[in-house]
C-alpha cells in the first residue's frame, strides 16, 4: 500500500454476465495500483482475475448469466501487494484435470490457465466443501531498484 | 481500460490493403465483434489486412484466440494479416501467450503497409 494504514477489503458481487467484467476490471486495477503495483503489474494482475472469471461465466456456470460470483480484493502487506479471491456455486471441476494447451501448438483458446499460473505470484483452484469453487490470486508489488 | 458496451471498429483502405482498428478492450464480451469484423474483411480478399490495435489496452484469452484464428483464416486464403500499434499492456500479454513471434508486427501503419 502506499498508505501506512491497511484499508479494509473491498467486495463486490455480480452476476454471471460478461458485460459486468469491464466494470470489475476497472476496480482491479484501480485496487492493484493503490496497492503498489506498477502498472504492467496491475495489468497482469487484471489479467489474471479476467481469465479467472471468465471460465466461471463460461464454463462453471455453462453460459447461464444469473449466476452469483463475489469477489474479494484484500491488500497485502510486507511485502505490498494484492489478493483477489472469487467463489462461486458453479458446477464444481477438479482442478487437477483441467490442463492448457502447449504453447508450442499455436490454436486459437486453451491459454487461459497458462496466463493465471504465469502472470500472478499465487494461483490457488479449488473446489468449496459447501458447493462451487474458489480461485485466489496473489501479486506482490516488485519492489524500487536501489540507483 | 476502457469498459464501453461496444467495440467500436473502424474500417478503412489504403491501396489494396483493409484496414481494421478496433477501440476499447478486447475480452469475452467484444472479442465476437472483431472475430466478425475480421471475417467479413477476408471475405473481400484484400491484398493485406492490417489490425492496427493502437487503440486497444486491454486484451484477454478470448482477444488472443481471435487473432490466432483471424491469423490461420487469413493463411486459408492466402491474405498477409499484419498488426500494428501494440501498446505496451497488449505486447505484454502477446509475450506472455508466446504469440508475439507468431504474427507479422510492426510498429505503426506506414512500416506495416510497407512491408
Amino acid at each position: 500500500m502506499t498508505s501506512s494504514i491497511m484499508e479494509p477489503p473491498v467486495h463486490m458481487h455480480i452476476q454471471s454476465r460478461p458485460e459486468l467484467l469491464a466494470q470489475v476490471r476497472g476496480v482491479a486495477n484501480a485496487m492493484a495500483a493503490r496497492c503498489g503495483l506498477d502498472d504492467l503489474a496491475c495489468c497482469h494482475l487484471v489479467l489474471a482475475m479476467d481469465e479467472a472469471l471468465t471460465n466461471v461465466i463460461r464454463h462453471g456456470y455453462e453460459g447461464r448469466t444469473d449466476g452469483d460470483i463475489w469477489i474479494t480484493f484484500t491488500a497485502l502487506a510486507e511485502p505490498a501487494g494484492i489478493r483477489v479471491e472469487i467463489l462461486d456455486r458453479a458446477r464444481q471441476v477438479d482442478p487437477q484435470a483441467i490442463s492448457g494447451r502447449d504453447l508450442e501448438d499455436v490454436r486459437p483458446g486453451g491459454l487461459g490457465l497458462h496466463l493465471m499460473r504465469t502472470l500472478v505470484d499465487t494461483f490457488e483452484h479449488t473446489a468449496r466443501p459447501d458447493g462451487g469453487m474458489r480461485v485466489l490470486l496473489e501479486k506482490r508489488a516488485t519492489p524500487a531498484t536501489a540507483d | 481500460m476502457q469498459g464501453g458496451a461496444e467495440l467500436q471498429i473502424t474500417v478503412e483502405t489504403s491501396g489494396n490493403a483493409t484496414i481494421l482498428s478496433p477501440k476499447g478492450d478486447v475480452d469475452m464480451a467484444r472479442s465476437p465483434s472483431l472475430r466478425k469484423s475480421i471475417a467479413e474483411a477476408l471475405k473481400s480478399k484484400p491484398g493485406k489486412l492490417l489490425l492496427d490495435l493502437s487503440g486497444v489496452s486491454y486484451m484477454d484469452s478470448s482477444g488472443l484466440a481471435t487473432l490466432v484464428e483471424a491469423l490461420q483464416n487469413a493463411r486459408k486464403s492466402q491474405t498477409p494479416l499484419l498488426i500494428c500499434g501494440l501498446t505496451t499492456r497488449v505486447r505484454s500479454i502477446l509475450e506472455i501467450a508466446r504469440l508475439n513471434t507468431v504474427f507479422s508486427l510492426f510498429e505503426g501503419r506506414e512500416q506495416a503497409l510497407a512491408s
